[in-house]
């Protein structure tokens, strides 16, 4: 009986390994040789693959019930986010496994770049590596459009407008990217088709191209100073210490994979779970302007430089920064695809490596902490703090409403209130004198306009004497070394009584 | 894989106990008052006060002002703005339609009549159904005062009796006329200060005084006055009067 089954079994694993060979094809993939001291450090592409396979499962099931059309797309959001049993989660996991991908795929990146291992043989393991990098940050871009939020407008209005200012055929190349002139229904639905079709496809062909890559030439060994790669000798050596001293990659490599991947799901299934699903933020419809749109993390330094930019080189930069970076990208192995590998024996990478990771990061961080946009309605909605208004005299409440009415307070804060884009004004009093105040206010500066014609001389001297007031408890009103003392103006000094002159 | 990851994920869920996705928004609907408070929050309360008392403008939680004011003037003002004042009129700008039962109502009215009203109708209406509001949230139990509150119905004012006047029931506080520095409620013969304001504002300040800063209205009590001692409209017209004329001596 027994004999039979396993005849039977035996027979038909036989049949379809004669005729799909797959055993043969997956045996050496699984068993190839890796080199010994291929630890920790080889385990990043791996993660990189696990969470856009995390991608393919949740994207699919999103898809199953994502709208894309633009009437219908943040409904079908909410739908998911509130109605679907753990729709919310499942959203959340896209997200943050995107996220986490991209972290990944960064750090791949600066494990090779660093170690090196993209010279001889592996330049074109690199190559592919950087289109996967594209692919990834396309992703990322379309899939932020899916939102159809206000971040995924504007963000779409930035590239659109980016698209425009190419020569000649920019017009063009915005309306192939918007489907029209503006954004639109035709917009999510192109955004769509790619997010979902075109770019997991050509991602999945480039993964595949870069696994196969990896087959042929083998992963790289830790660099060693000392161990020159050289063309001519390279393949042989590496195939003589490899047939020596390398392991079967299952199981001695591919248990550290498991480990950091199962890792890695644990911490992003958390992620996921205690942070909740990211936007969809406010409804995408550009007459609000009350909006503070923000790209997702991976754009953010974009978003960064562009702000800080001086308008002027900003065109130049945007047409002539990608083409460079892409080509340097691309052609870093064909410039330096033999000699040394470690590190230690290459200050010029690690200096350029650690100058443009502190650029990229400083640019992120600025975007997430620095508040860009005004509080539009600071002026009416947020009160004076009544303890900036106890015993001041009938003319500093007077400046405390021209403050409100000047609508000073979308661009500063009291009390911890209103707009972050300039300095806030609690103890500007302390800081700042009589004179320099009015000098700030009528010339503006350091990218305050200038008030000088929108207020009259009773305005501003009636909103510079209630800043005066608004100083650290019991510190004296600022004065500058060795300037004039406050003046005695006709408006300010003391007069004799009246009574006693006017008759 | 995959699935191991959701339910684990889930299982880190039900220990945060941030199961609970939050509810589709309910229709709430609010009483007249609280819709009205709701846009004073927005649109007023930077100047007037977080609770209509304690701002740099004039205190509207005060049932005798409102009452004085009157339902009409008060429309006017939020819609058209305080005349040389810095109150903006917001009259362009629609007040943030929250549902109110009064609003609830104008809605089935609207069905019946079967006519669709204009912008400026639906904004009239709103600007009375926010004073309606105001006045039901901070309006109860005012009384008018008998003397007039506008400047165009107040007899003319006479500068040397109002400073007399002033001499005697204002100088205590805010300090000899001329003198900006050194008074205890600060001077209101600045110059500056008497640019900025009108003098309607001036009437307002002296007639309802400001309750919430301990300023006393028209009826006292007054530092160093018999309790009973008030102010009359006439005397109301001479202290403005006076207070005028200080500043446009200066220029």
């Amino acid at each position: 009986m027994i004999r039979s089954i396993q005849k039977i079994v035996g027979g038909l694993l036989g049949w379809t390994e004669s005729r799909s060979g797959l055993v043969s094809f997956v045996a050496p993939l699984v068993t190839h040789r890796v080199p010994r001291d291929a630890k920790w450090w080889y385990v990043f592409g791996s993660a990189s693959l696990m969470f856009f396979s995390i991608q393919v499962v949740t994207g699919i099931l999103l898809a199953t019930m994502y709208a894309p059309s633009a009437a219908e797309a943040y409904q079908s959001l909410q739908y998911i986010d509130h109605q679907v049993p753990f729709g919310w989660m499942l959203r959340a996991l896209h997200a943050w496994s995107s996220n986490a991908m991209i972290l990944m795929v960064v750090i791949h990146m600066s494990q090779v770049f660093l170690h090196a291992s993209f010279k001889f043989p592996r330049e074109l393991m690199w190559m592919v590596g950087v289109l996967l990098l594209f692919c990834t940050l396309a992703l990322a871009f379309t899939g932020q459009i899916m939102r159809w939020d206000q971040d995924a407008y504007w963000g779409l209005g930035i590239g659109a407008a980016i698209m425009d200012r190419v020569p000649v055929i920019g017009n063009q190349l915005r309306n192939v990217m918007l489907g029209g002139p503006y954004i639109g229904g035709a917009t999510l639905s192109r955004f769509f088709a790619l997010h979902v079709f075109v770019l997991p496809g050509l991602t999945i062909a480039l993964i595949g191209a870069h696994m196969a890559l990896i087959l042929k030439n083998g992963i790289s060994e830790m660099p060693k100073p000392g161990m020159v790669v050289d063309p001519k000798t390279y393949v042989a050596e590496y195939e003589e210490r490899i047939k020596k001293t390398g392991v079967p990659f299952m199981p001695d490599a591919a248990q550290r994979d498991m480990v950091f991947c199962g890792l890695m799901l644990i911490l992003v299934g958390a992620l996921a779970a205690y942070l909740g699903p990211v936007g969809p933020s406010g409804v995408p419809n550009p007459t609000i302007i009350d909006a503070n749109p923000r790209p997702d993390y991976a754009f953010l330094w974009i978003f960064t430089a562009l702000a800080l930019m001086p308008p002027q080189i900003e065109t130049a930069v945007l047409l002539i920064a990608p083409p460079i970076v892409v080509l340097a990208l691309l052609g870093l192995p064909l410039l330096s695809n033999r000699g040394e590998r470690a590190p230690s024996r290459r200050p010029g990478a690690v200096i350029s490596y650690v100058l443009i990771a502190t650029v990229l990061g400083t640019l992120t961080w600025l975007g997430v902490v620095s508040a860009w946009s005004p509080v539009m309605n600071a002026w009416t909605s947020l009160p004076t703090p009544p303890q900036y208004l106890v015993g001041r005299t009938p003319l500093e409440m007077q400046g405390a409403l021209v403050m409100q009415h000047s609508q000073c307070r979308n661009c500063h804060s009291l009390g911890g209130e209103g707009g972050m884009r300039g300095p806030n004004l609690d103890n500007v009093g302390s800081r700042k004198s009589w004179d320099q105040l009015v000098r700030q206010v009528q010339q503006g500066g350091g990218n305050m306009p200038a008030y000088g014609k929108n207020l009259s001389s009773a305005e501003t001297t009636a909103v510079v004497a209630f800043m005066t007031t608004l100083r650290n408890d019991g510190a004296p009103e600022s004065t500058i070394p060795g300037a004039m003392e406050r003046q005695s103006s006709p408006d300010q000094a003391p007069k004799p009584v009246l009574g006693d002159a006017g008759k | 894989m995959m699935l191991f990851g959701v339910i684990l994920a889930a299982g880190f869920l039900g220990a945060c106990g941030k199961m609970s996705a939050t509810d589709p928004e309910e229709t709430v609907v609010l009483t007249g008052s609280q819709a009205a408070l709701m846009n004073y929050a927005q649109n007023c309360s930077a100047c007037h006060g977080a609770q209509g008392v304690n701002g740099a403008a004039r205190q509207l939680a005060d049932a005798n002002y409102l009452a004085s004011v009157g339902r009409q003037a008060l429309i006017s003002i939020t819609t058209n703005g305080v005349p040389g004042g810095f109150c903006p009129g917001f009259g362009s700008n629609d007040l943030v339609n929250w549902i109110s039962e009064s609003d609830a109502k104008t809605v089935t009215e609207q069905i019946d009549k079967t006519r669709v009203k204009t912008v400026a109708e639906k904004n009239a209406e709103q600007f009375a159904h926010f004073v309606d509001g105001l006045l039901q949230a901070w309006g109860k139990n005012g009384a008018a005062i008998s003397i007039p509150w506008s400047v165009r119905s107040a007899p003319a004012g006479n500068a040397s009796s109002g400073q007399a006047v002033y001499a005697t029931m204002c100088q205590s506080c805010h300090g000899a006329p001329g003198t900006t520095l050194a008074s205890t409620a600060g001077s209101v013969t600045d110059p500056n200060y008497l640019r900025l304001i009108t003098d309607q504002g001036l009437r307002s300040a002296v007639l309802f005084g400001r309750p919430d800063r301990g300023m006393p209205s028209w009826s006292g009590p007054f530092p160093n006055q018999a309790p009973d001692r008030t102010l009359s409209s006439q005397e109301i017209s001479d202290v403005v009067a006076f207070l005028r004329s200080t500043a446009s001596q200066k220029q």
